[in-house]
């Protein structure tokens, strides 16, 4: 769809702004309009300044120089509690909403309905039931967000924008935690949204989104717009180009596939209400993929496999002898490593360094004591190997890309030399180049023998990284496709349990 | 490119011996200050004398840094001193121990303590901060069971070598810190009970699934901070050759001030000896100066507080001032 | 729905908890044979001193037949909350006769007040309140008084001229003051001495030990030192010894611990202002019951106190002031 350049005064316009911090230029001269109804995708590498960018539109931090425009009136920085005056609301990737509150809690805080303090329920009831209509969200306001699943806090989030009557709303990777079938629905309703003049500022890391749903793409680098144009004037590749800077050749390197012996036997995995009865092979070579809507139990069997949580029952066999894993000590030391699903829960120790992070399966010692000589060459080692990109290997980790965040766990457990790796979305919040080095490394270690296992929500990835795909449902294995069945209609089918429309 | 990621390396550093400058700048400042404005306050006299009265709260400290790092928190630290000086006494004084092993067992009282409190937050499940409460209160009755509420005495003299003696010039209480110290460095930097704690308190979870024995540690880092506790009172109680009932009131807080100040984050994950050690000290060398300025105490902890916030006050900011954030 | 109920439910909790708290009124005692209950607290249990006030109280108690008495007390002089709470604990537990010596004097004056209202025989002992009630004694030392006479002595043993340091303990409250106040008037009548330094112990021996080390390395030509109680007494007393100036510089100070005493025959501790506590104890037992059965008249009454020093440690009465027991008491 291609949109008229018209004399309309613009959304948002930004004019020679600018963001510094010590040392570091986050966001740098970028002038760029943004029409209203238009969805506007901001496409770049981690740490590129779309963040940062979308931070200053939302009044969260305040630009170094230039001006921002609103609908033709300059902002000028009052603090991000501010933003709603100027009908600014964005929705970041961890939602902002207080769990133990209700629905229409939430949506009106700041502004609740009712006179003199005191607040008004019916009203606020009400008000939110018709704002949760229009984002097409069938909830009880009463009940609490924390009750909520993902798919439903992003429609409160949503409505929020609604509620301060948002002209301009940002939306942070809006579909990195919902199935496909969500993200079809959140775009109909950004749709539906723009039809009424709201301008959507869409940040992505999707390819494929984006030419979904934007309208126009801007492309950043070292904070610097790179390319802003139409979305129908760009393919793939050139996207990509941009955005990286060179010719990625291959977003999915998929080059040893010659599966061997089978190494992983899981057996008859159960545990109540969670996972019922879950067998499966994995061979030596072979990259296993694990496909499902968000809760049908993959996380739960890798986990358990990991000895991260007990099964009630069920065996786990590798390489011909049975393990008792009780613990993920246990697992490690048969040689099991596994990536968490989100790294800064529960993968990485944030504030220690990359060094720390990287031996922390498996300290290098000498006499009792860690050699902590040996461990920094460990982490150089690897820093080398997987192009982790930090200036020294003591820096906390925290100060990292998410792509780079995510090398340091996977040279964990390289370390640690596993032999059955179970990758639970490791893709998620990554850039496209990283993610192509997290790809190539993957195949390599199918290249030597190892099995392993590819959690993921993203259909692409499975499609085209993995030898099988194992489908599961309500905890149980839906089915599985062998390389020559795949297909996203199939493995949907799978997934959801509609009927296969295929021979 | 490389221009940003370099200035990023170097403020990094910084931004992590910062909390250190800043304690021993405030160290070094009024330490100048007094060493001008009361002439008994540069003396080896005085420097001894402040040394063995800052080494009670100083050995402390080191064990209460380690529990600190993994997130945790020991408030028993004051009553289970003041238990362990008077059992150790009870030791000499009625079943007629030799001193070095009513000291041994003193320490072994400390480490008790310190082996239910761990128990407790690690099995149990219990906040550390309720758990060592708790054990503040038990420490504390069972002092005043065992000693019916009256002062121990009866110690040999020997006793007093602990807290009084000198070997080489050097009073014994800070050859102690001086031991503590090294052995305290050395566990958080080259050993695993040290290591694992830093990520425990980083990321309890990260720790889980990367093999830690969360349980193992947790107690341990526990048992240690009881045992130095446990130490911390022999020292008092050999300074005074007797056991105190009321020892240690109020000690825990002035011990965790020392461990904020060096710049250690309650939240976990951060801390250091050298800065534990700054913290114990600052504190200590404002009363030693006070009162030879004849200062009163309510001032002296005025001051202390203030410091406390401009101390951690400071580290917050040049933290977040360096790492600045970047999209 | 939810939220009516749950107002509802508390209000009714209230109402209920606020008629239940009326304080059950003491059950009498009034008339001859009577079950009497006391309850005595001292500021706090874990010194000497307050274990002879215990002596005196169970001695008194133990002359009359339908006295019971409950010792009870906070284990830390200024836990001033601690003994509020309790205190208000005993008043509700409907104690017929209450002897208390007072952590903080204002702190604690309407819980005599609220005491005495309610029909408890309420008796302060070592310290008072501000304001006192009027219905309620005081069995006390002077302890301006008393303090004036122990500077004299130190005055005295340093031949009128001399630095001296003051060693107190809980600046603030009444005991500490009044022993400051007698001081400093004695101070006033020996222009000779000079006072050089004063700090607080808290009340810990291990503060007074450094506090005391502090000023003797401010003032290494101190010649003596007034010390307001026992750990503050002893721990100075520690860093003199520690110092090698056991015998060189005078301590006089307040209490007789037996820490106290040996110090004194050691010769590190020159005088020792003894008070009375057993008096104190006793007495004020013996006014409570006197006052619930209506006997005579109870009147603000000085313990009164002895300056003890070397020369007369083992005179006779002084032995039975230190060594206070039922069968044998001071006089």
């Amino acid at each position: 769809m291609t949109r008229e350049i018209s004399a309309r005064v613009p959304a948002v316009r930004l004019t020679h702004v600018s963001k510094s911090f010590p040392g570091v230029a986050a966001v740098d001269d970028v002038s760029l309009d943004i029409d209203p109804g238009e969805v506007h995708v901001f496409a770049g590498e981690n740490g590129a300044g779309k963040s940062t960018l979308m931070k200053l539109v939302a009044q969260v931090e305040e630009p170094t120089s230039g001006t921002i425009e609103l609908h033709g009136t300059p902002m000028t920085y009052r603090g991000p509690g501010h933003a709603r005056e100027f009908g600014v609301a964005m929705v970041h990737q961890e939602f902002a909403l207080a769990p133990d509150l209700t629905v229409a809690e939430n949506l009106f805080i700041g502004g609740e309905p009712g006179r003199g303090g005191w607040i008004s329920r019916a009203r606020e009831r009400r008000d939110a039931r018709e704002l949760l209509s229009r984002v097409g969200a069938d909830l009880d306001p009463g009940r609490r967000v924390a009750q909520l699943s993902t798919a439903e806090q992003q429609r409160v989030e949503l409505a929020k924008a609604l509620a301060v009557d948002a002209r301009v709303l940002i939306l942070d990777e809006p579909t990195a935690t919902l199935t496909r079938q969500q993200a079809d629905e959140l775009f109909a309703i950004i749709r539906q949204l723009t039809a009424s003049g709201i301008a959507v500022l869409y940040i992505s890391h999707r390819l494929d989104e984006i030419f979904e749903i934007g309208d126009r793409v801007t492309v950043m680098r070292d904070g610097a717009v790179v390319a802003t144009r139409p979305a129908s004037e760009l393919d793939e590749d050139a996207l990509v180009a941009l955005m990286v800077g060179r010719n990625v050749d291959n977003l999915y390197p998929r080059e040893h596939t010659s599966p061997g012996p089978v190494r992983l036997q899981v057996r008859n995995l159960t545990r109540r209400d969670v996972v019922h009865d879950v067998s499966f092979d994995v061979r030596g070579g072979e990259i296993l993929g694990m496909a499902g809507l968000v809760g049908a139990g993959r996380t739960e069997v890798a986990r358990m496999v990991f000895g991260a949580e007990p099964p009630d029952s069920g065996s786990v066999t590798l390489d011909g002898r049975t393990v008792r894993i009780r613990r993920p000590s246990d697992a490690i030391d048969a040689g099991i490593g596994y990536l968490t699903e989100s790294r800064k829960t529960d993968g990485l120790a944030l504030q220690l360094g990359v060094d720390k992070n990287i031996t922390m399966a498996k300290l290098p010692m000498w006499n009792g004591l860690i050699n902590l000589r040996e461990e920094r060459s460990v982490a150089g080692r690897h820093r080398d190997r997987l192009g982790i990109r930090v200036p020294w290997v003591g820096r906390p980790v925290q100060a990292l890309s998410g792509g780079n965040q995510q090398k340091v766990v996977l040279a964990r457990w390289l370390e640690t030399q596993a032999e059955v790796l179970l990758f639970d979305e490791p893709g998620r919040g990554m850039d496209v180049g990283a993610k192509a080095d997290m790809f190539r490394e993957m195949d390599r270690l199918a290249g030597h023998g190892k099995a392993v296992v590819f959690i993921s929500s993203y259909l692409p990835e499975l499609l085209n990284m993995c030898d099988r795909i194992l489908v599961m449902r309500g905890g149980r294995v839906a089915g599985e496709l062998a390389k020559e069945e795949f297909s996203e209609e199939r493995v949907i089918a799978l997934a959801t349990g509609a009927k296969d429309n295929h021979d | 490119m490389t221009d940003q990621r370099t200035a990023r390396g170097v403020s990094d550093r910084m931004a992590g011996a910062i909390s250190q400058v800043a304690a021993a700048g405030a160290l070094i400042v009024v330490f100048v200050v007094l060493s001008i404005v009361a002439p008994s306050f540069l003396t080896a006299d005085n420097l001894f004398n402040l040394g063995s009265q800052t080494s009670v709260n100083a050995v402390m400290a080191v064990g209460v840094t380690l529990v600190i790092i993994t997130g945790g928190i020991d408030l028993s630290v004051g009553s289970v001193a003041a238990l362990s000086g008077v059992i150790g006494v009870m030791l000499m004084a009625e079943y007629g121990f030799d001193p070095t092993l009513a000291i041994i067992g003193g320490i072994l009282v400390g480490a008790v303590a310190g082996l239910v409190n761990g128990l407790l937050v690690s099995v149990v499940g219990l906040p550390p901060f309720i758990a060592t409460l708790g054990m503040l209160s038990v420490a504390r009755g069972l002092v005043l069971i065992a000693t019916g509420a009256v002062a121990v005495f009866g110690a040999p003299d020997s006793f007093r070598l602990l807290g009084q003696g000198v070997i080489g010039g050097f009073p014994i209480p800070v050859l102690l810190i001086v031991l503590v110290a090294v052995g305290g460095y050395v566990v958080l930097t080259r050993t695993k009970l040290g290591r694992y704690s830093y990520v425990m308190g980083s990321n309890m979870e990260a720790a889980r699934l990367s093999g830690v024995p969360v349980r193992s540690y947790t107690t341990a880092v526990y048992v240690l901070s009881g045992a130095l506790a446990g130490l911390g009172g022999m020292i008092a109680a050999s300074r005074i050759n007797s056991g105190q009932p009321n020892f240690g009131e109020g000690l825990e807080l002035d011990v965790i001030a020392a461990v904020v100040i060096g710049g250690a984050s309650l939240f976990g994950g951060r801390g250091t000896v050298l800065g534990s050690l700054i913290g114990a000290f600052l504190v200590a060398v404002i009363r030693n100066g006070a009162v030879q300025l004849n200062i009163g105490t309510f001032y002296q902890n005025v001051l202390i507080g203030v410091i406390i916030w401009i101390a951690v006050w400071w580290d917050r900011y040049q933290r977040r001032k360096l790492s600045g954030d970047t999209g | 729905m939810r939220k009516p109920l749950a107002i509802g439910l508390l209000l009714t909790l209230t109402i209920t908890a606020g008629c239940g708290v009326e304080v059950r009124r003491p059950t009498g005692g009034g008339a001859p044979g009577e079950n009497v209950r006391l309850a005595v607290v001292p500021k706090a249990i874990g010194f000497d001193f307050w274990e002879q006030v215990r002596v005196g109280a169970e001695c008194a108690a133990s002359k009359h037949p339908e006295v019971t008495m409950h010792w009870d007390g906070v284990t830390s002089e200024d836990d001033v909350s601690g003994q509020q709470s309790l205190l208000q604990d005993l008043l509700a537990q409907g104690v017929d006769g209450l002897v208390y010596a007072a952590t903080d004097a204002q702190a604690l004056s309407n819980v005599s007040s609220t005491a005495v209202e309610q029909g408890t025989t309420v008796v302060n002992i070592d310290s008072g309140t501000t304001p006192q009630p009027k219905n309620v004694p005081v069995y006390a030392t002077d302890n301006v008084a008393a303090a004036e006479r122990g500077t004299d002595l130190l005055a005295r043993q340093l031949g009128g001229k001399g630095k001296v340091a003051f060693v107190e303990f809980q600046p603030g409250t009444s005991t500490n003051d009044t022993r400051g106040e007698g001081f400093e008037r004695g101070l006033a009548k020996h222009p000779g001495l000079k006072l050089v330094a004063r700090q607080s112990s808290e009340s810990d021996y291990n503060t007074a030990l450094q506090v005391t080390q502090d000023i003797l390395t401010a003032n290494p030509d101190l010649d003596g030192i007034y010390a307001g109680n026992e750990p503050s007494m002893l721990g100075a007393a520690e860093a003199v010894r520690q110092a090698g100036k056991a015998g060189k510089i005078k301590i006089v100070g307040w209490d007789t611990a037996e820490g106290q005493i040996d110090a004194l025959r050691e010769g590190v501790v020159s005088g020792l202002i003894a008070q009375n506590p057993f008096a104190m104890g006793y007495q004020g037992v013996q006014a409570t019951v006197d006052k619930i059965r209506g006997r005579g008249e109870q009147r603000a009454t000085d313990t009164g106190a002895t300056i003890i020093t070397k020369d007369n440690l083992d005179d006779p009465d002084v032995r039975k002031l230190l060594n206070p027991s039922c069968a044998d008491p001071p006089r």
